[in-house]
């Protein structure tokens, strides 16, 4: 089916695809995504109920600039982090954002990471996760914000 | 901020930490209200012919409903979705007289700005 431009604009959408190193969660935050992600809308739903019984604790790392880069303060940032780090304990870098209120902009951060590495195909067939993830290029692993139309074309 | 806009504020919040709770992340939510009258809405299409009147007409000088204009679908925003339970109810109401809490993300509670069309729509 693909996910919508309507469903795009009006859902902040849990999306999951994995690189060589890493697996990866993306909040859309109600903008659009580029277009090789649209079809992961037949297994987003699924899989993260899947993630929400894994039963893992990893230790991550947040991204230090949040208060900064989105210009919150340190009360607002630990109901920004709420899901953040829900995710990031279950063995996901996880990414979001940055300009709300504009469908347009692709430009995405790294919220938190967990902070030693997981094989991510190990770790799926460990865990019996079946989902076959979409595969894409290799997400940032810093803190700086990025195009994520320019990783993913 | 005035009373009524501290209460829909109030509401506002409750509302999308709710959500946020519960896992739930519509884009944005929002409360709409005039005096006693408010209620809640959120991102997404409503259907055609529930729309109230004065809405509508307000919305189709920006174009068709759900197409793309100024960067966003012609009433798709939850602003457009809590406005029209209050127009519908209280009749004599045009859509710039009513208050709107501010529209927020349930997922980090971040406050998003109003787009073009409901800055025009409803004179934000």
């Amino acid at each position: 089916m693909a996910y919508s431009l309507i469903e795009q604009e009006s859902l902040d959408l849990d999306i999951f695809c994995l690189d060589n190193k890493k697996l990866i969660h993306i909040a859309s935050g109600g903008g659009k995504i580029p277009n090789p992600l649209l079809e992961t809308d037949v297994y987003n739903e699924p899989f993260l109920e899947s993630v929400n019984d894994l039963g893992t604790e990893f230790e991550i790392d947040i991204n230090p600039n949040l208060t900064e880069l989105l210009d919150i303060n340190d009360d607002e940032l630990n109901n920004y982090l709420f899901s953040f780090i829900n995710i990031a304990k279950k063995g996901f870098y996880t990414y979001d954002k940055t300009v709300l209120g504009s469908f347009e902009d692709m430009t995405f951060h790294l919220v938190a990471k967990p902070r030693h590495d997981i094989a991510p195909k190990a770790f799926l067939k460990e865990y019996k996760i079946t989902n076959e993830l979409k595969i894409t290029n290799e997400f940032p692993e810093t803190f700086k914000a990025f195009d994520l139309q320019q990783l993913i074309q | 901020m005035g009373k009524e806009l501290e209460t829909l504020e109030r509401i506002g919040y409750k509302y999308a930490l709710g959500l946020q709770r519960r896992k739930l992340h519509p884009a944005a939510v929002i409360v709409a209200g005039k005096s006693y009258y408010k209620k809640k809405g959120r991102t997404g299409n409503i259907c055609i012919d529930i729309f109230s009147f004065k809405l509508r007409n307000k919305l189709l000088q920006l174009g068709e409903l759900y197409s793309r204009q100024n960067g966003n679908f012609v009433g798709n925003c939850a602003e457009v979705k809590a406005a029209n339970q209050v127009l519908l109810k209280l009749k004599h109401l045009h859509p710039e007289e009513i208050n709107f809490s501010n529209a927020r993300r349930p997922r980090t509670m971040q406050i998003i700005p109003p787009c073009k069309n409901c800055k025009f729509v409803f004179n934000l």
